[in-house]
């Protein structure tokens, strides 16, 4: 055993280029899986821990407490399929207002205690309620800690007379059942003159593993009620998605590196063995004449790269783990749960064990033929690689007017089939990295383009804040009419759109949602509409993707929506693909009788006319809408999306990481066959080859298989494409419209096909200066 | 009658504190001369060989070929020369196994860029003149030591070089084969072919060679003329 292990160390310490090889693809493979599988366990595991310690309710509905009673409400919770309930809890709509600012409108409950038996609050900071006079306010509708309401403070609840209550804590509910709390006898606030009072249950089901199931076991508790006795209802699933959005779209294409980097990997391992296993059949022969078993030859093969392997391993997992760290801590801090911003340790023992198990059996095939190996045929064959393969091809290539070095590149891939084959998988999948990133790369700049509306409301026009600079005079508020006017009387203006956002509830639910409401026909603002049609009138809207995922809509619901002013009725006619992080519809101002005391434009949107510079527009406009207090800026600039800025990042760091390892598959490839026709290049160049043409021999040994991964990369990168970008939008709650899934130019294909060849070329340089520079008279000493 | 061959002081040491494998050799050769370099085994026949190859290059000294001095070349420049002036008749052959013979020998040409049309003919003519005709398409696996050499040869003439450099080319074939070798270099001799011929044999030596030069410990010891 010690014979073995000597050589194994042996050999790692005098074949240290490919040593250094394996290392780094192990090194760049085990790094990208930890971060894969961190990211996949903490996009759920941190919210699955917080949700089973505080036991949050499946589903969270709110009734009318005009069509439907208290008892009705209790008796809900013997019906079969729910496993537990809690409720009815009183509840009212209102806004809070800080002493340094106003907090959102949000859902107030009347509650006794925290620790109820479903949704048990955590408290943050500060007690709960022991009486009337006092409010919790939840952790997730405070705004920054500068201006939020601290524990002691008081705050005015914006109901008939204003009451003020003292927040005793701040508290934290996983599935977001309440935005403020109150004791249940504080008439004052539940039954407030005006305010639309409702009721609250908590609910969990024997069946709830999908959203459509909690939905439907939601509507067996409250079957036998009132038809519109539910004003609304949320489910733990929406929340969950809610809470891991920006994680969990990362997690399908991180996946898909991760697999691409441990294939390519186990082929380079596999490569490396098997040519150092060519390249030692000399030792081989000896090792089994010197009495090596077939095990023991084969346990020195596999033992040089578990040598090598292991440590890379080691150093790949604690990169992937530093890597991971901030993503995780992020998801931490949002749910306060002690050790969630670790790395499983279970996570780093998997891919440390899975990657040494991939590259040991990777090893394995070659290692045993090695050991098979007959003593005599093993020490005969010696170094010189095998003939007999790829004659005619070559001879084929001799025969064509092509320069006689290129000729013998293009033949040296078919001396050696099996490593060409391997090579080609991993050009293949290097290749296939590159289309899918460029793929997904599109994909996300699209989004932000979709997002942005750049190209249908490529301007956004705002109003300057009083008495700045080259705004309207001190203390003066800019005009809207008259910065209209001003926009409309710019050259090149062909609609300008005033928009209206309000920040409003949705009935039954604790989910913001925003309106965005607008003054003009904004049905070419450039919302792309995914299912249904554009709303076409009063109490009609079309809602985000992410809206109707949020809240459980669907198109051809009606939803009630709420402000402090009142309550409407809104029938949903659309699903378009929009941004923001809060559910939104969007809808005309004249559906917003009732929910506003008046309708004024916050800020406008431009439309262009056709062949109009945007920049020529913007700088000619900045003049005369400054006079009228208003700046315009271009819509691209005036938006930014974290998300995809990340997920941007990552993907231009897996994909240069990918293409070195492939490239370094490649670079192993050149430098095996290089070292074996080393003899062969020294003849070369004793007979009048030149460096320069040796050093394209070598080049355009690998342009082949360049090229043919490459052609092969383009369909398999589509594919990927096609078969990750739906998954990471439904991680990300949304549904896509076509512009964004096909994103490939058919030019744009044809240019990543040739990456291939690019990829082959750059990898094969250095080695081909290596052999050019091969001393001919050393070389053919070697015989 | 012109210097083919001049070598000038010329010496190479590997290492810098080891022994020389060659030092201060003054060597000319005339064209239509055939030089043969004798000594035994280690003397620095092979490093001499190499030097006028432009294989290597001396430490010490100037290597002159067909009135180009080789140590001041590049090794692009050099391959060039080697492709253009000089063939090489190696002791093992030195063909490559993926090649017939044919294209074993047009090699030389197609690096030079010689039209196929005329390489084609100038290798089927040399594969006649030396009897290899019917072994044009064979790999050299399927060739006798003998034929292997003869193709080896071809190769060497294939560019009409004006110096033919032959390194024991009978030290791997059998004795009637080696009296092909012989007879083959003595006629290429008389028919105006420079040769430097590297060998221990003092057969081949006094039966190809005009003029026999020894080579001992590094140093050209004796000029012998046949």
């Amino acid at each position: 055993m010690r014979a073995v292990a000597r050589l194994a160390w042996g050999a790692v310490h005098r074949r240290r280029l490919q040593s250094l090889i394996i290392g780094a693809v192990v090194l760049l493979s085990s790094g990208t899986a930890v971060l894969a599988l961190a990211l996949l366990v903490a996009s759920t595991a941190p919210f699955d821990r917080a949700f089973d310690r505080q036991h949050g309710a499946h589903a969270t509905a709110g009734f009318d407490a005009a069509k439907v009673s208290s008892a009705d409400l209790a008796a809900t919770a013997k019906r079969p399929g729910v496993t537990a309930a809690s409720g009815p809890y009183e509840t009212v709509s209102a806004q809070i207002r800080g002493d340094r600012m106003p907090l959102p409108p949000g859902l107030i409950v009347g509650r006794e205690t925290a620790d109820s038996g479903i949704d048990q609050l955590y408290l943050v900071d500060g007690d709960w309620l022991t009486g009337p006079g006092q409010i919790v306010l939840s952790e997730d509708i405070l705004p920054g800690r500068e201006v939020a309401p601290h524990v002691g403070d008081q705050v005015t609840v914006d109901v008939a007379g204003g009451l003020r209550l003292t927040v005793v804590g701040i508290a934290d509910s996983i599935t977001g059942t309440g935005d403020a709390w109150v004791w249940p006898s504080q008439v004052d606030v539940l039954h407030a003159s005006g305010a639309v009072p409702g009721w609250q249950m908590l609910y969990r089901f024997a069946s709830a593993d999908s959203d459509d199931a909690v939905r439907a076991s939601l509507a067996g508790a409250t079957d036998g009620l009132p038809s519109d006795a539910l004003t609304g209802a949320s489910t733990y699933q929406a929340v969950r998605l809610r809470a891991t959005e920006s994680l969990r779209p990362m997690v399908p294409f991180v996946i898909a590196f991760c697999v691409l980097g441990l294939v390519i990997s186990v082929l380079i391992v596999a490569n490396v063995v098997a040519g150092a296993v060519v390249a030692g059949y000399k030792s081989i022969g000896i090792q089994k004449a010197l009495g090596f078993t077939p095990a023991q030859v084969a346990a020195v093969f596999v033992g040089q790269i578990l040598g090598v392997s292991i440590p890379s391993g080691l150093a790949g997992v604690g990169l992937g783990w530093l890597a991971a760290k901030p993503l995780l801590l992020q998801t931490a801090s949002a749910y306060n749960i002690p050790g969630a911003a670790a790395v499983p340790g279970w996570t780093l023992a998997v891919v440390l064990l899975g990657v040494t198990v991939s590259v040991g059996l990777a090893a394995l095939g070659p290692a045993v033929r090695a050991g098979r190996l007959s003593a005599v045929s093993a020490i005969t064959v010696g170094r010189a690689p095998r003939t007999g393969r790829g004659y005619r091809v070559r001879r084929a290539l001799a025969g064509t007017r092509l320069p006689r070095a290129v000729s013998f590149g293009l033949g040296t891939p078919f001396a050696r089939p099996a490593r060409t084959a391997v090579t080609l998988v991993a050009v293949l999948l290097g290749a296939t990295t590159m289309v899918f990133a460029v793929g997904l790369a599109t994909t996300l700049f699209r989004v932000v383009a979709a997002f942005d509306r750049t190209s249908a409301v490529p301007v956004m026009v705002g109003y300057r804040p009083p008495g700045g600079p080259g705004g309207s005079s001190p203390g003066a508020e800019p005009d809207p009419v008259a910065v209209r006017a001003a926009i409309e009387a710019q050259p090149g203006t062909a609609l300008a759109l005033g928009l209206t956002e309000v920040q409003a509830n949705l009935g039954g639910s604790t989910e913001p949602l925003t309106i965005r409401a607008y003054d003009r026909d904004a049905s070419q603002a450039g919302y792309p509409v995914l299912s249904g049609r554009w709303y076409a009138g009063a109490d009609e809207a079309v809602g985000t993707s992410r809206m109707l995922r949020l809240t459980g809509t669907k198109v051809g619901d009606t939803i009630t929506v709420g402000t402090q002013l009142g309550q409407r009725r809104v029938r949903i006619v659309g699903e378009v693909f929009a941004n923001g992080s809060s559910a939104t519809i969007v809808m005309s101002t004249d559906s917003l009788d009732g929910l506003v005391r008046s309708v004024t434009p916050q800020w406008f949107e431009v439309e262009l006319t056709a062949g109009t510079d945007i920049e020529t527009y913007v700088e000619n406009a900045t003049t005369p809408l400054a006079a009228v207090g208003a700046v315009p800026e271009l819509t691209s600039q005036a938006q930014e999306n974290q998300t995809v800025s990340v997920m941007l990042g990552l993907i231009a760091t897996l994909t240069v990481l990918l293409s070195v390892v492939a490239a370094l598959g490649v670079f192993n490839t050149v430098v095996l066959n290089t070292r074996e026709r080393v003899h062969e290049i020294g003849v070369l160049k004793a007979i009048g080859m030149t460096p320069r043409q040796v050093r394209l021999m070598v080049v355009t040994s690998m342009v082949a298989v360049g090229a043919l991964g490459g052609v092969l990369a383009v369909p398999a990168g589509w594919l990927l494409h096609r078969a990750v970008v739906p998954v990471m939008a439904g991680a990300a709650g949304t549904e896509l419209p076509h512009s964004v899934v096909t994103v490939y130019h058919p030019l744009e294909l044809l240019a990543l096909g040739l990456s291939g060849v690019v990829l082959a070329v750059l990898s094969a340089l250095v080695p081909a200066g290596w052999a050019a520079r091969t001393h001919s008279a050393a070389a053919l000493r070697a015989e | 009658m012109t210097d083919v061959v001049r070598l000038r002081g010329a010496g190479k040491r590997y290492e810098t504190a080891g022994p020389p494998a060659l030092q201060g050799v003054n060597l000319t050769v005339s064209a239509g001369e055939a030089v043969a370099v004798m000594g035994p085994s280690g003397s620095g026949k092979s490093t001499l060989l190499n030097l006028v190859a432009g294989l290597d290059r001396p430490t010490e000294g100037d290597v002159e070929v067909a009135g180009t001095v080789l140590n001041r070349q590049s090794e692009t420049a050099l391959a060039k020369f080697r492709c253009d002036h000089i063939g090489i008749v190696f002791q093992f052959f030195h063909l490559l196994d993926d090649l017939t013979a044919r294209d074993n020998v047009l090699l030389p040409a197609q690096l030079a860029g010689v039209p196929r049309r005329d390489a084609l003919a100038r290798a089927d003519d040399l594969l006649a003149t030396l009897g290899l005709t019917g072994r044009a398409n064979a790999y050299p696996a399927r060739l006798s030591g003998g034929e292997r050499q003869r193709v080896a040869v071809a190769r060497a003439l294939i560019n009409r070089p004006p110096l033919l450099l032959a390194d024991e080319p009978t030290g791997a074939v059998d004795a009637q084969a080696g009296t092909h070798i012989i007879e083959l270099l003595r006629d290429l001799n008389q028919r105006g072919q420079t040769i430097l011929l590297v060998t221990h044999d003092p057969a081949l030596a006094r039966q190809c060679a005009t003029r026999i030069v020894e080579v001992r410990d590094g140093r050209l010891t004796e000029q012998v003329t046949t």
